[in-house]
């Protein structure tokens, strides 16, 4: 009975994220070019169905298995990095003593799947997207990684819930100052958006996704989504203290701390201008990650 | 034949067959990532074997080392970019005898080996254990081994790049240029701030 | 059911527009992108309607047609310009005069309905070259090695590479001339490794600048023009070349504020450009793009003449000799550095000194035939310089960058046909 209301509960949370997600990009673009939303809150769903009415088209020789099997294997790790982070004390869907782990994979293999969606539609611009992409998304998952063994430190534990349980007095966020920053750029790594949207940008004729319409689309696209959603809830629950807080009940909480997130990051992802992927290398080899080796070393010295 | 046992002989099925057609495809890009799905469905037998921890490692191991992989094959690949459909396997003879004489190796160690039965308690706390062993008695051993690997491999890519793809590395690697005499070609370190272009 | 909801949820969303631009590329292209109707993809696949602004070329018919062909159903083509090449019914063309979002609209809403047919395939959908089936992976030869695969050559340099010996690792592509963010008209033919350019030619030139651009200063030719306009048109043509630049770089909304800008500069609307570069500057613009980037030498840059001169420091300025001009005590703007970062800040702060001197004077004349230097420089002939010597050892994404750091008229004087 709670694994069912539990999985509706995660459908539904990933759903509504993402809804929310296009909702805040439909509104901050307007701010920003300085115009009147355009129905704001149904426009999402709009050109859901824009996107579900065109056909599903094919190239010349593409790896058909590979390029259909790309969308929903993205949006399938989404699903399972949302499914690692409890909505309150007793209620997690996948209670693994591993969790940080398992969410290395998920970042690994999300490297892999948006490879395959830009090399398997068989066309030269998605190929440049797929490229570029891992050069850029693997050197941002070491530094996640450590950012990540940085906050199970002061655990003692590798699990989602007891990291969680560790921020009873202080969250991370003000224990390790670093974190959280540098896993926002995770996020907007993993699901390719603004400044290191190096994977489906516009300069490219959208990259991996330059060749998919309709159906397989739709799901890459609510898979885009869905996969900051993910990195926002690991966010709120590893450096926010995820279901912890007064007066309110746990759920709440988290879905408080994840819309915040989730606001932050749409916000960097208008807000910043993406420098050429070369460049973006020797920042991320060069800078960002030793300052997450150095976080790694606090957060050891401090947890001593 | 219980949950675990279904799980157990689905894995190992697609650690099977996705390691033949390893061998039967005509891509290395795909052959990579079947190398990866057979690498994968271990990883889970291991979670099985209720060793989460090296079982998850091992899938994100996995997925980073033939992501790079293929990555390494498509650029070095004679073949334009890699990228056209080619034989996988090469050395047909010498690659079965090989194949014949390692399966029954390792086939008869299995036969002829007794495996202890000694099952780990359900509520043992293998990660804690794991870490206690690794970091604890046998740290020296695994510290001295680890830092000697990454030691040979720094080592082995600075003697094997003193002759480097753009001339030697203790001369100071500088891209030649396109043509005899121009600048150098490609991205310029950025003191020497970009490219100037010579008007013919 | 489910299928009319579909519809009816699909009707209301923005109209997914392909835009290729055409010759004169219908005025106001800016328009389209200034109404919240229209949803400008920057692929055909993502696109319903493929909107043709303007004229194209008869050597560009078959690349329409193949673009054409990439559109998902249900599709339709709209011609938006004075002589569509096609017999046409009213539902899809609107005139250049025209704003064509009423009709964009109607169109696509016939179109998900399915009032108005989907449009069939114009090519055969066949591959452009026979299976060779050869080898055991019908890779084209024999053993692990491809041959000819698919039939198709193998695009192998004519020579190795000088720096480092290998001939087989390059792959060879032709880009254009539809291709978003891509100088209009322009095919190129490129070899890549991977995502850098090892070498390229052109295949056909870019389109000469816009005829909208164009009008106050051939006016000029035959009878007094306000300076206002020909400052207007200025500023919206320098704003429009800078909207390319900040959608490049990542910008997408402030490249939709450029050209909403350069819509209104049009309507002689008073607008303001420094918040627009504020936003654009605390957005990492100038970090965006690399120093030394797209640096041309001395002489390039005065052949090119026009804003590209002035960015690599020389105040060449037809408008210094105009009397209406200097009794405005007009001095020309420049740069020092000449690449890419010096190009965009040229247009950004000759868009801001135009709108400056239509407030400083709203009502002066400049005399017909008087010399005023247009937007871009065109009056030398093409020089003997190519654009593709540009482009090898660039990452796509700079060198992208490198083209729309000049404007049409100087890629056009680069841009001659060039043989392999």
């Amino acid at each position: 009975m709670t694994l069912i209301a539990l999985t509706v509960a995660w459908v539904a949370f990933l759903l509504g994220m993402a809804w929310y997600i296009a909702v805040l990009d439909g509104l901050w673009a307007a701010a920003r070019e300085g115009r009147a939303p355009r129905a704001p809150l149904a426009n999402p769903l709009y050109r859901c169905a824009t996107i579900l009415r065109q056909q599903s088209n094919l190239t010349e020789a593409p790896d058909l298995l590979n390029w259909r099997l790309a969308p929903a294997l993205y949006a399938g790790l989404a699903g399972t990095g949302v499914a690692l982070v409890p909505f309150s004390s007793a209620s997690v869907l996948a209670d693994l003593e591993v969790g940080i782990v398992w969410w290395g994979a998920v970042e690994a293999l999300t490297v892999v799947v948006v490879f395959l969606h830009g090399w398997s539609a068989n066309s030269q611009l998605g190929l440049i997207g797929a490229y570029r992409y891992v050069a850029i998304g693997l050197p941002v998952m070491l530094i996640s990684m450590f950012v990540l063994i940085a906050a199970a430190l002061p655990a003692e534990s590798l699990a989602v819930p007891k990291i969680i349980e560790s921020q009873r007095e202080l969250w991370n966020v003000i224990r390790q100052p670093l974190g959280l920053p540098l896993f926002l750029l995770l996020g907007l790594s993993l699901s390719f958006r603004g400044p290191f949207n190096y994977a489906d940008s516009a300069d490219i004729a959208g990259g991996t996704a330059a060749e998919v319409s309709g159906a397989p689309r739709l799901v890459w696209e609510f898979a885009r989504l869905a996969m900051l959603t993910a990195v926002a809830t690991v966010a709120a629950s590893v450096f926010l203290g995820g279901y912890l807080g007064p007066w309110l009940p746990g759920p709440v909480w988290l879905v408080l701390k994840t819309t915040a997130v989730l606001l932050v990051s749409v916000g960097l992802s208008h807000q910043l201008a993406r420098i050429s992927p070369s460049r973006m290398m020797t920042l991320i080899w060069t800078v960002l990650l030793p300052l997450s080796f150095l976080h790694l070393v606090w957060a050891g010295v401090l947890a001593l | 034949m219980n949950v675990t046992d279904i799980a157990f002989w689905i894995f190992a099925a697609i650690a099977v067959v996705s390691g033949w057609r390893v061998f039967c495809t005509d891509s290395m890009v795909r052959a990579s990532f079947l190398l990866m799905l057979s690498f994968i469905a271990v990883g889970l037998i291991m979670v099985l074997l209720n060793a989460p921890y090296l079982g998850i490692a091992t899938v994100f191991m996995m997925a980073v080392e033939m992501m790079v992989m293929a990555l390494f094959m498509v650029m070095y690949m004679m073949n334009p970019a890699g990228l056209n459909p080619m034989m996988m396997v090469h050395q047909h003879r010498f690659s079965i005898a090989a194949g014949v004489f390692v399966f029954a190796a390792l086939t008869g160690l299995i036969v002829v080996t007794r495996f202890s039965s000694n099952p780990v308690a359900p509520d043992a706390e293998v990660v804690v254990g794991l870490g206690k062993e690794l970091l604890g008695d046998s740290m020296l051993i695994f510290e001295t081994a680890g830092v000697t690997l990454l030691a040979t491999m720094v080592a082995s890519v600075i003697l094997s790049s003193r002759s480097g793809r753009f001339g030697e590395a203790d001369t100071g690697a500088v891209p030649p240029p396109l043509e005899p005499g121009g600048e150098p070609a490609g991205r310029q370190p950025e003191q020497a701030s970009g490219h100037a272009h010579h008007h013919h | 059911m489910a299928v009319k909801l579909l519809e009816r949820l699909a009707a209301r969303a923005p109209v997914p527009v392909f835009v290729a631009m055409g010759r004169d590329r219908a005025p106001a292209v800016e328009r389209l992108l200034r109404s919240a109707d229209i949803d400008v993809t920057a692929t055909p696949r993502h696109a319903s309607i493929l909107l043709i602004a303007g004229r194209v070329r008869d050597s560009d018919q078959a690349y329409l047609d193949r673009l054409h062909d990439q559109l998902p159903h249900p599709r339709t083509t709209f011609w938006w310009g004075d002589e569509p090449q096609a017999d046409v019914d009213d539902a899809r063309r609107a005139a250049s005069s025209d704003d064509p979002v009423i009709s964009l609209r109607a169109l696509y809403r016939n179109l998900i309905s399915g009032a108005h047919a989907s449009e069939t395939h114009r090519l055969a959908d066949e591959p452009p070259a026979p299976w060779r089936g050869k080898g055991d992976h019908g890779q084209g030869g024999e053993g692990m090695m491809g041959g000819v695969p698919y039939g198709r050559m193998m695009p192998m340099p004519p020579t190795p590479d000088i720096r480092d010996g290998l001939t087989l690792d390059v792959y060879t592509t032709q880009i254009g001339p539809f291709m978003p963010y891509w100088p209009a008209g322009l095919v190129l033919e490129v070899t890549f490794q991977g995502d850098v350019i090892q070498s390229a030619y052109v295949v056909q030139p870019p389109y000469p600048p816009r005829d909208v651009d164009r009008v106050p200063f051939d006016r000029l030719l035959h009878e007094t023009t306000a300076l206002a306009q020909i400052e207007r048109a200025r500023a919206a043509h320098h704003l429009v070349c800078i909207a390319r630049v900040l959608s490049l770089v990542g910008l997408p909304t402030l490249s939709r504020r450029a050209q909403i800008l350069a819509a209104r500069v049009r309507a002689n609307e008073t607008i303001a450009i420094a918040p627009l570069r504020k936003a654009a500057a605390r957005s990492g613009l100038t970090a965006a793009l690399a120093p030394g980037l797209g640096r041309i030498d001395d002489r390039l840059a005065r052949e090119l003449g026009g804003p590209v001169q002035r960015a690599a420091g020389h105040a060449i300025d037809d408008r210094s000799d105009n009397p209406t001009y200097t009794r405005l005590d007009f001095t020309p703007v420049t740069q020092t550095q000449s690449d890419c970062r010096a190009r965009l800040a040229q247009w950004f702060d000759e868009a801001e000194q135009a709108l400056a001197l239509v407030s400083a004077a709203p009502d002066a004349m400049i005399g017909q035939g008087a010399l005023v230097e247009a937007p871009w420089a065109l009056r030398a002939p093409p020089i003997d310089y190519r654009v593709t010597e540009l482009l090898p050892g660039l990452e796509w994404s700079e060198a992208l960058l490198v083209l729309n750091s000049f404007d049409s008229a100087a890629l056009c004087r680069m841009g001659p046909l060039e043989t392999p």
